[in-house]
């Protein structure tokens, strides 16, 4: 029986990783994309297309969203699920986690090279200072680093569904204040062209 | 009194120098707030004198005990899969208002899962601030959290405001002379019994970007740089530098966080997120000479 996977996208469209994981997913079989809001532009990147609106999730919390998409890959039968390893905006990589924490899934992060060989996955991840290939039980989470990758074109029309038609009652769904902290801006400094050798090292030496 | 724990990631049967640095960060916290350092092992089957040694070099970073596990079920990489249980088992002990990870990939690993199981904030690529009392505070220190996105924004979390554990990905920093001593308390831990015995390492081969991963200081060389001169450069470069080839930052440069980024090709500039609170130099200037300014010899 194929499985079906599933790569989740964001609404504002896929972040590098997640562009990753739908290279890796199309090259592993039929893919269903899956966004947590409005996303028009879903059906490029999958054979099926579903995007979730419901006022329920409008602002929420990225475990609220990833309750809401482990019960949607479960509605669409999906037990591999992939993801970027981090989204466009706060590049947290809660999302994928909180799949796999409400699909009681294996999470495997920021994974390069995947196969699926019937239900037996095979998964490239560097760890511990060594590039690995697990082998992981099924239903699995997987994210992707933001790796070079292409995306073959689809064209699937986008179909749209609410929390109660992918089973879920909303008001099920326990919202809490997503800690982000104040957005200020960024104290990283830019970066200052050098070219003579005697200043590079002052900045160097100064910078520890 | 409160509980600061750091996950110390193991590699050739020693912490890494980002663990090590993630341990003298908590212990600078840990004193101003009145906290206790909890350092944390997640080990295969090892003998005493290993969780010694270890514990030895994790006592002079500063932490206050040693947590250690050493099973057959935490053997292995820092995988959520092997590690995660071990990890909430002892947050639902401690209780912790602070659990420190490492700079490096096990960040992206470990850091999602366990802050979903706790209910945690989560604050990757994170520096830690310490704000002396001023009026008002209300005379107490404040511990603020600088969280470095990669589009340059900057988060910054008053741990005074978050009703809820805290999970923070440290960057990468240099270790300071000992801040504690090398005879230090170590309780052994039972692991939870995981469902890794349906995960397998099938095989494994060397990682040429580990060391990129975990440096505080990277200089990106031209790709056509001769292999005998990057072996050399290396090997003369100080601890905790990594000097790469251009080419082969992409696998890594997601997670690397360095506090200093010195980039002898210019172009590849775009690869890398900001660098927090430290330096990016793009410089046209000859790789060798200032390689040899360095103290890099080639």
């Amino acid at each position: 029986m194929q499985v079906v996977i599933v790569v989740c996208v964001e609404p504002t469209g896929p972040s590098a990783s997640t562009q990753a994981a739908l290279a890796a997913a199309a090259a592993l079989g039929p893919v269903t994309a899956v966004s947590a809001g409005p996303n028009p532009s879903l059906g490029r990147w999958a054979v099926r297309a579903v995007q979730l609106i419901d006022t329920a999730i409008e602002g929420a919390d990225p475990l609220t969203l990833g309750a809401v998409l482990a019960q949607a890959a479960s509605h669409l039968g999906g037990k591999l699920v992939l993801a970027g390893s981090a989204s466009g905006h706060e590049g947290r990589g809660l999302v994928p986690a909180a799949i796999a924490h409400h699909m009681k899934a294996v999470y495997l992060a920021r994974v390069e090279e995947v196969a699926l060989v019937d239900e037996t996955l095979v998964a490239t991840v560097r760890a511990g200072g060594r590039r690995r290939r697990m082998q992981l039980p099924l239903p699995a989470v997987l994210t992707f680093a933001p790796l070079p990758s292409t995306t073959p074109q689809q064209s699937a029309t986008v179909e749209t569904l609410s929390l109660a038609q992918i089973g879920l009652d909303p008001a099920t769904l326990v919202r809490r204040s997503d800690a982000l902290g104040a957005l200020v801006e960024g104290r990283a400094r830019r970066p200052v062209a050098v070219k003579s050798v005697p200043e590079i090292v002052k900045r160097w030496t100064q910078a520890e | 009194m409160a509980n600061i724990v750091v996950f110390i990631e193991v590699r050739d049967g020693a912490a890494t120098l980002p663990s090590r640095y993630a341990v003298t960060q908590a212990r600078r916290v840990a004193t101003e707030l009145g906290a206790t350092v909890y350092a944390l092992l997640a080990l295969g089957p090892v003998d005493d004198a290993t969780v010694q040694r270890l514990a030895g070099s994790l006592g002079l970073c500063g932490a206050d005990k040693i947590l250690c596990g050493a099973d057959a079920a935490l053997d292995g990489p820092a995988l959520d899969v092997y590690v995660g249980p071990f990890l909430q088992a002892v947050a639902d002990r401690l209780r912790p208002l602070l659990t420190l990870l490492p700079a490096g990939a096990v960040g992206p690993e470990l850091g999602p899962p366990l802050a979903v199981r706790l209910a945690a904030a989560y604050c990757p690529r994170a520096t830690l601030e310490l704000v002396p009392p001023g009026a008002e505070a209300g005379g107490q220190t404040r511990l603020l959290i600088h969280r470095h996105r990669a589009d340059g924004a900057e988060r910054v979390m008053d741990a005074r405001d978050v009703e809820r554990p805290i999970v923070v990905t440290l960057v990468a920093g240099t270790v300071p002379p000992p801040l504690g001593e090398a005879t230090v308390e170590v309780e052994m831990l039972t692991a939870p019994d995981a469902a890794r015995q349906e995960i397998r390492e099938l095989d494994s081969g060397p990682d040429d970007a580990a060391a990129f991963e975990l440096a505080t200081s990277v200089i990106v060389v031209p790709d056509d740089i001769a292999e005998e001169t990057l072996a050399s450069v290396r090997t003369s470069a100080p601890e905790g530098t990594a000097v790469v080839r251009a080419a082969d930052t992409a696998a890594q440069a997601d997670v690397a966080a360095p506090t200093r980024l010195l980039l002898l090709t210019p172009d590849s500039a775009g690869r890398f997120a900001p660098v927090p609170g430290g330096c990016v130099l793009p410089s046209t200037a000859n790789p060798n000479e200032v390689l040899a300014a360095l103290g890099c010899k080639s």
